[in-house]
């Protein structure tokens, strides 16, 4: 009798905390994408790109996500200025960005009239991340966790509860609301020239290498890239590509630093369909993706995995970008 | 398989379900088995054949021990046993740190001997499962307990999950005699029969360390990491700052591994021993070690210390046993030098404090130390210490760790960057704050002990608090428990 009481006792507990929980999580918070200029994404870009350039500046347009944020526009333009006196490198990242949003405002970036657009891209890109199974790879026995993980996706149920992706973020969102405060996670353009940007004061820190090693546990597998036919996103940059073609406008790929540690954990399966994406990117619209800059990991440059920090420290990703475009004016 | 997710959660209510469901109390001891090994099994994978060698080592050369009469062949046996369960420990987790210093000393004497790394997975708990095995043998070959009889026993006190992974570590004279009466004792009919006194102290047991883990422990990371993970330019009141922060992120970690382990083996009828008892509270670095890791520290008390002669051969031999207790300690916690600093700093406390009560007994006697402020003093003065060397057990980095001790030690009483700290993460401080006031209100009162003695419709609204917090606070990666790295 008593531990059928405790056993309710515990379920009620649960019940009720859950749904002041629920209740919580739905109050409206002002939306964190107004701050990084994302709701207006469209407005805002076509208002930038309309503005009057000079006239005979000749510019280069860096495009990504905050992949490329840490690209320091003072430091490119005082390398390219060096070579090429009225080349203006704006950095055009916006957090959050990917090859779909990306194709929605090309007809601006394009209206701009711009020489060079250098494009940082992943293979995130292309894959479809539709599972969080771990890489297995290493593993001698069947990986239970990989197959439950599998099996029952948790995600479903949360998007069906309307949970957000990390309560604890939105928590800290509403109470700092609450109290009306603005300093806390404080974001500022880093550098001139990159309008879109509004970073946070964290994405300054390098962290330790030890701290690298405890974010590299949780690493997820990248999910799955599906073949160039049937991979939209390879579709739509492939026609973004052509039109940015047609008008007599030269792109450089290049692949976003990401540590070796995510690196290994990518599944040879996906590291193969990378490889094929890139060779009929290569082949159908003459293309070719620069490779990634391999001698990154060592340095103590990474904000996480997958992120350069915002700082001086990293400047050297800067300059090898600087590098890639003064050897593409010099063609 | 990590306490704090869903996975563990989902398994150990499937377990208490089965459990329940399973009336034969032989089955349900192979049940228990066959979960605690797939627990194991879930996040480690073929290291769990690890954990297999070990028991079996471990049951048939205990049993080699008691049945031999020889001293000689006794003392072999040991010896055996020790050596596979040190050289398993050894290998897994120092290898590549012999390695490292190997070819360091190398370099200093230009020898070409770059020994590859072997970079081995470290595997789970293998601190902790080792040193129980190594107690039960050592136990055996000092008469001071029998060997278990049956395989299947002694593999349950080896793999019981909930401490199989971060501790507590377990005597077998502890656990084994509780599995035994309720395996043999012809009253009791069920191996595992769900009690709603353990249910309610379990359960309670079990929140309050997921309150702590969750809440108080994943959300002062980000200070910590903030300070830590960079430490060069920060003035002395941030790096003091940091150091709290990270006593108090450690405490809640690992305390609160330990309330879900000893709440969720409660719940199925077993006792495990404290591993905390007010650590902030310590009057002394002696007394620290009474209250911090206990199942660590009178483990190393007594297979170490003891062994070495303790406190038998004079002082000199006293200071240095100390020393090498606390140092081994250190290196138990991972192949890093950082750990190592850490146990000579412990090793120097614990040495430092016995030359003074030796040498000036009247002083360490005197009756200011028994009165209020007398021990509030003594908490201080020990608590400014033990932080110190937290730095050390933090930042793995020797030059970051050498810059962040100067700073805690020497005071620069420069505030501009603290303050703009302290503003930045206003809301973990407040954490921070409310953990410290959590923690003063029960060294008062046993808290643990008050919530689950509520009455059913109070003990509701005290857990409905804790469990709205970690919901509130929860986040999608969560962090790993410190511990489960050693």
């Amino acid at each position: 009798m008593m531990v059928k009481k405790i056993i309710i006792s515990i379920f009620a507990s649960i019940i009720i905390a859950f749904t002041i929980f629920l209740m919580i999580m739905n109050i409206p918070e002002k939306n964190q994408d107004e701050i990084i200029g994302e709701i207006n994404y469209k407005e805002i870009q076509k208002k930038f790109f309309s503005k009057e350039f000079k006239i005979n500046e000749r510019k280069i347009f860096i495009i990504g996500s905050s992949y490329t944020q840490s690209l320091n526009t003072t430091e490119i333009n005082s390398k390219i200025q060096k070579e090429c006196n009225y080349c203006q490198v704006y950095n055009l990242s916006i957090q959050g960005d990917n090859i779909e949003k990306r194709s929605q405002v090309i007809d601006h970036i394009i209206s701009a009239k711009p020489e060079i657009i250098i494009y940082g891209i992943s293979e995130n890109d292309f894959s479809n991340n539709e599972n969080v199974g771990f890489d297995n790879s290493d593993l001698i026995f069947p990986d239970i966790k990989n197959l439950i993980l599998i099996k029952i996706d948790f995600t479903k149920y949360v998007k069906f509860l309307e949970i957000p992706a990390s309560p604890k973020d939105k928590t800290w969102n509403i109470i700092r609301q609450i109290n009306k405060e603005n300093s806390i996670n404080q974001r500022f353009a880093p550098y001139p020239n990159s309008p879109f940007l509004k970073i946070l004061d964290a994405s300054t820190i390098s962290i330790s290498e030890m701290e690298l090693r405890s974010l590299a546990s949780n690493i997820l597998s990248s999910g799955k890239i599906n073949e160039p036919e049937n991979n939209e996103n390879f579709q739509i940059l492939k026609k973004m590509i052509k039109k940015i073609h047609k008008n007599d406008i030269k792109i450089i790929l290049f692949m976003v630093p990401i540590h070796d540690y995510v690196l290994s954990a990518q599944s040879k399966e996906f590291k193969k369909s990378f490889e094929l994406i890139k060779k009929e990117l290569s082949n159908s619209s003459k293309v070719d993706i620069n490779s990634r800059f391999l001698n990154y990991s060592n340095m103590p440059i990474w904000h996480d995995l997958v992120h350069i920090a915002v700082n001086n420290e990293s400047l050297i990703f800067s300059e090898d970008i600087a590098n890639i475009i003064l050897k593409e004016l010099n063609k | 398989m990590l306490f704090t997710t869903l996975d563990f959660l989902i398994f150990f209510v499937l377990i208490i379900v089965l459990l329940f469901i399973i009336k034969n109390r032989k089955f349900q001891h192979i049940f228990l088995l066959i979960a605690s090994y797939f627990f194991f099994y879930y996040t480690s994978n073929y290291l769990v054949i690890l954990l297999i060698y070990s028991t079996l080592m471990d049951f048939f050369i205990g049993k080699q021990i008691w049945k031999t009469q020889k001293i000689r062949d006794k003392k072999i046996l040991l010896v055996l046993s020790l050596v596979g369960n040190l050289g398993l420990l050894g290998f897994f987790k120092y290898a590549d740190f012999a390695i490292l210093q190997f070819n360091y000393l190398g370099e200093q004497f230009n020898l070409a001997n770059d020994i590859p790394f072997l970079n081995l997975a470290l595997p789970i708990g293998i601190s902790f499962y080792t040193f129980q095995t190594i107690s039960y043998t050592v136990d055996i070959y000092r008469g001071k307990l029998k060997p278990s009889e049956s395989l299947k026993e002694f593999a349950l006190f080896v793999a019981f999950f909930p401490q199989l992974v971060a501790g507590p570590i377990v005597r077998a004279s502890e656990f084994l005699p509780q599995l035994r009466e309720k395996l043999q004792n012809k009253k009791i009919k069920q191996l595992i029969s769900i009690d709603g006194i353990n249910l309610k102290i379990g359960i309670t047991l079990m929140i309050i360390g997921f309150f702590k883990k969750m809440f108080f422990a994943d959300n002062i990371a980000p200070l910590v990491n903030d300070i830590f993970s960079n430490p060069y330019g920060l003035e002395s009141f941030t790096i003091i700052l940091g150091a709290i922060a990270f006593g108090l992120q450690i405490y809640g970690d690992f305390s609160g591994y330990t309330d879900i382990a000893i709440g969720a083996a409660l719940i199925l009828g077993f006792k495990l021993p404290v591993n905390f008892n007010k650590p902030y509270f310590a009057t002394s670095p002696s007394d620290f070690w009474k209250r911090w890791h206990i199942s660590l520290s009178s483990w190393l008390r007594d297979y170490l210390y003891i062994p070495l002669g303790g406190n038998k051969k004079g002082t000199k031999f006293t200071y240095a046993n100390l020393m090498i207790v606390m140092v081994l300690g250190g290196l138990w916690h991972g192949a890093s030098w950082n750990f190592i600093i850490w146990g000579v700093l412990h090793g120097s406390y614990l040495a430092v404090h016995k030359i003074l009560v030796n040498k000036f007994p009247r002083l360490a006697n005197n009756l200011f130390f028994k009165t209020k402020s007398g021990k509030i003093i003594s908490i201080f003065v020990t608590q400014y210490f033990v932080f110190l060397a937290w730095i050390a057990f933090r930042v793995k980095d020797t030059d970051a760790m050498m810059y962040s001790l100067t700073k805690y030690i020497i005071w620069d009483f420069e505030v501009v960057n603290t303050i703009e700290f302290i503003l930045v993460h206003k809301l973990t401080i407040t954490i921070m704050c409310l953990f410290i006031i959590i923690n003063f209100i029960s060294y008062k009162k046993n808290m643990k002990e008050t919530i689950a003695n509520l009455r059913l419709r109070y003990w509701i609204l005290a857990l409905v608090i804790p469990i709205l917090l970690i919901l509130l606070f929860f986040d999608t990666t969560p962090n790993d428990f410190i511990y489960f790295q050693f």
